[in-house]
């Protein structure tokens, strides 16, 4: 509680907090007291950056801040480095999620304990491959090959095909032959 | 699974095979032929007697041509009966395997889901199901799945990458299940199969070809791959799916007509096609290296819709692979194959415009050098599929125009004798017997059918729902077949004269379910002309003659009533009702297997369930993308993967970005989404900004997501 103390009181600050934890949600942490806590040690951080970004708004420092931590959480984890201005890297989100780590490993999430190697080898064990490996082939083509009766059809069908107005013509010539017949034949 | 007996495992003689199946093609079309003879030499008695002139000759010509093709049903029905007790004696492909015995090394097979902005539960909960079926067959390591998407919904797109990794998670099937999707849906399905093969064909000797709806039993795709495995001559096994799901009155009928008459048709049909079958692009065991080789699909002259690139590709395939020598067989009894139908008349006849163009496009190939004239014939059968029905309406307005004349010349009918003796009767005799021999043609093999259970499948009758409700369904299937029929003729010559006339088809996703019927407006939209065909058809019918009223009265009617027919075949409540009834049941209602039942099971619970909030928004897909850590990463992973690139962490704004940021999803275009989402760097730039910015800076659509996390 001391951390909020420390924030001032205004709207713009309620609205970071309220950011920060609908941040924490969406990574689908769901235990309101990590939540809390989490919210609150992120707040405090960003508290003490404000004097060095005091043109920024609360919630960007703010976020700033939890992309930082997260960002810096998931390098140690996965013993990478990541640049902490992008937000929590793809892989470390993906690792994340697939080592299921809201359900399973949650105590350990933006905390600077040392980290069960259970958990180290589960996150850097993620696997997720849209395909196995590419390997390019070919399918050979092979051009249709037609009969006399096909090639005079498909001359025609070019033809015919550069005026559309022909087929129309066409089925009227048939009906009417044929009403014709039917009618001088009966 | 219905399992033959090791005494049964035979090696089929490729030579004597092929010689015996010339024999039984004759033996076949021959039996067609007199059974077409016999109707078509009493129609033509009757033109003669009431004075034949040139025009009866032409309406004689179609009468034969309508009388041929239905005469294939009961033709295969009859042959199919004569068969069924004699099986062992006659080749069939299952019989060239052991069944029993589970040592059987198979080879690497890709199980390919083509899908293309479907359902996505419903896709993947079948996915589910083949999968666990695989598994306890122990031959789980031989096979990978590949969902090939080429959805162009954003939000089917972000639901099909998201619930894949949660199936992924859920069976423990990462690097067993594989999600692609292309970003240019070229040349459709059989594009998207193509694709498939040139990335990672050479990988598998097999592919198992699926529908986005099909489900097949673990065993079933086993028993491919053990066929496939024992006959290197085979290029393509196809399997018989049967339809199944059905709620609407129409699926359910169409699902009881597929499992009751099915394997009654695919018998005689095997007898005559052996290794010259077809391939139904679907529920499918496919040799890639062949395929490869053989059925790349050519183009064909001039331009869509019957030149230009091929829509209906299995046939040709099929046709391609026999052309190149390999072998095509139907699998029609290895059973656990399973499709759906789509709801209601409407979308049935959606799906049939598109394969009515696909079929006339086969004109082509059957003009071409090379091909077996098996796979010929499966191509010209499928475009006498539709254009029979303009023949037959070409026919019925022509017998109209025929007592039009003979009332508007005021002269009476003199007939002379037969031009046979044998034929020994009244005129009025004659033209009830070609009526009553139309009607056992159409008919006759729906009984044989019945017959064939009666005879050598009594215990299966039970799952039909009893002897007496099974005949009940098979009354009602006949009522409400003939009264779809006239509706589906003119259905069918409306899209052949479409067709023919140039104009193309869209690529449409299925709709393969239905809320509790299609709306009046709906229904009036489509059917409105139908019912004027039919009320003007029957006013002139009545005008002339009350007699040919009558013997109209069928095909008008039905016409007539179209609007509300259509509406109520589309009805979920009037399914279920017969259902509760115990008509229009079929076996996997009745006696699930395994893999069904737990197919139902997982998809009537939330395993795979997006909130339905979130679904209902216009812009789950973009949005969920853009804000959800998960999905973002999910999504942008898969992006740099398709895109050959590493995954880096750089981020840069696309150019419409600061658009969507500001001004919302609302205010972009379809295709500027889509370019968004295709920029792997431009969606992790999203992602960074949305959770930077103050509220007050995003757009409304924005800050309403937020608030829901």
């Amino acid at each position: 509680m001391d951390t909020l103390k420390i924030l001032p009181n205004s709207e713009e600050w309620d609205e970071a907090y309220e950011k920060v934890e609908r941040y924490l949600i969406s990574l689908q942490i769901q235990n309101r007291r990590v939540i809390s806590n989490l919210v609150y040690l992120i707040l405090e951080k960003a508290s003490h950056k404000v004097k060095d970004s005091p043109s920024l708004n609360p919630t960007t420092i703010a976020m700033q801040v939890a992309h930082k931590l997260t960002s810096e959480w998931c390098g140690k984890v996965l013993d990478t480095k990541f640049t902490s201005d992008y937000g929590i890297p793809v892989r470390g989100r993906l690792a994340m999620l697939l080592a299921d780590l809201p359900n399973k490993w949650l105590k350990y999430f933006l905390n600077d304990d040392p980290l069960p190697k259970e958990l180290r080898d589960s996150m850097k064990n993620i696997y997720l491959s849209a395909g196995p490996e590419f390997q390019k082939s070919r399918m050979k083509h092979r051009a249709l090959e037609l009969t006399p009766a096909g090639s005079i059809l498909a001359e025609t069908f070019k033809f015919v095909n550069k005026r559309p107005y022909l087929f129309w013509l066409l089925i009227i010539i048939i009906t009417a032959l044929l009403i014709s017949l039917f009618y001088f034949t009966r | 699974m219905k399992k033959i007996k090791n005494t049964d495992i035979k090696q089929l003689n490729k030579e004597k095979l092929y010689r015996k199946a010339e024999l039984r093609r004759i033996l076949f079309f021959l039996v067609n032929f007199i059974i077409a003879s016999i109707s078509t030499t009493l129609m033509a008695d009757f033109l003669w007697r009431i004075g034949f002139t040139v025009i009866y000759i032409i309406l004689l010509v179609i009468y034969f041509i309508l009388m041929w093709q239905i005469s294939l049903g009961i033709t295969h029905a009859l042959f199919g009966l004569f068969l069924t007790p004699r099986k062992g004696k006659f080749d069939h492909i299952t019989q060239t395997i052991n069944y029993n015995n589970i040592e059987t090394k198979l080879a690497d097979t890709a199980i390919l889901v083509p899908c293309y902005n479907e359902e996505t539960k419903r896709v993947y909960e079948g996915i589910r199901a083949i999968y666990n079926s695989l598994k306890t067959t122990g031959k789980l390591d031989y096979f990978d799945i590949f969902i090939l998407s080429d959805s162009t919904d954003p939000n089917k797109w972000i639901a099909e990458e998201s619930l894949w990794v949660k199936l992924c998670q859920q069976l423990n099937a990462f690097g067993r299940i594989y999600y692609r999707r292309r970003e240019n849906s070229y040349h459709k399905k059989a594009g998207n199969i193509a694709d498939f093969c040139k990335s990672w064909g050479a990988q598998y000797r097999y592919m198992l070809c699926l529908d986005a709806d099909s489900i097949m039993t673990g065993d079933s795709i086993v028993s491919l791959v053990k066929i496939m495995e024992a006959n290197k001559e085979i290029g393509i096994c196809q399997t018989a799916p049967v339809i199944i799901r059905g709620e609407t009155l129409y699926a359910r009928m169409m699902q009881f007509a597929s499992n009751f008459y099915g394997s009654l048709f695919q018998s005689g049909l095997n007898f005559w096609q052996q290794g010259s079958g077809n391939f139904w692009g679907h529920n499918a065991i496919l040799r890639i290296a062949p395929f490869m080789e053989f059925c790349s699909l050519p183009r064909l002259p001039g331009k869509e819709p019957l030149g230009g690139k091929i829509l209906s590709h299995d046939f040709v395939e099929a046709a391609l692979m026999r052309k190149a020598g390999w072998a095509v067989w139907l699998a029609y009894d290895i059973g656990g194959s399973y499709e759906e139908t789509p709801p209601n008349l409407i979308e049935n006849a959606v799906r049939d415009r598109r394969w009515c163009q696909g079929n006339f496009q086969h004109t082509w190939l059957v003009l071409s050098k090379g091909l077996p004239g098996p796979n010929r014939m499966h191509m010209l059968n499928g475009i006498m599929s539709y254009l029979g029905s303009l023949i037959w309406l070409i026919f019925l307005v022509f017998s109209t125009l025929s007592v039009i004349d003979t009332y508007e010349t005021n002269l009476s009918i003199i007939t002379v004798s037969s031009f046979a003796d044998f034929i020994n009767m009244s005129i009025g005799q004659e033209c009830f017997m070609i009526f009553a021999i139309t009607l056992i043609i159409i008919l006759l093999p729906k009984f044989l059918s019945l017959l064939r259970y009666i005879l050598f499948f009594r215990n299966k009758i039970v799952e039909y729902g009893g002897l007496f409700k099974l005949f009940l369904s098979i009354i009602l299937e006949i009522i409400l077949s003939a009264v779809m029929a006239p509706v589906q003729m003119l259905f069918h010559s409306k899209f052949v004269l479409s067709t023919l006339s140039g104009k193309g088809v869209a690529w449409n996703p299925q709709n393969r379910n239905s809320e509790d019927g299609i709306k009046f407006s709906a229904a009036f939209r489509v059917h409105y002309i139908h019912t004027i065909i039919g009320i003007v058809w029957a006013l002139i019918a009545y005008k002339y003659s009350y007699a040919f009223f009558w013997w109209l009265s069928p095909i008008t009617f039905s016409m007539c009533l179209s609007i509300p027919i259509s509406i109520l075949l589309s009805k979920i409540s009037v399914g279920s009702f017969l259902r509760k009834l115990g008509l229009f049941l079929i076996p996997s209602e009745t006696a699930p297997n395994r893999t069904l039942s737990s197919f139902e099971n997982a998809f009537n619970s939330d395993l795979l369930t997006i909130d339905s909030k979130l679904l209902s928004s216009k812009y789950y897909g973009i949005t969920q993308a853009v804000v959800d850590p998960y999905i973002n990463a999910i999504h942008t992973m898969l992006l740099y993967e398709r895109q050959s690139k590493n995954i880096n962490e750089e981020t840069k704004p696309h150019p419409l970005a600061e658009k969507l940021l500001t001004e919302g999803p609302e205010s972009l275009t379809l295709d500027e989404i889509k370019s968004i989402l295709i920029d792997p760097t431009g969606m992790r730039w999203l992602y960074q900004q949305i959770w930077l910015r103050p509220s007050n800076t995003l757009a409304l659509t924005w800050q309403q997501v937020l608030a829901d996390i």
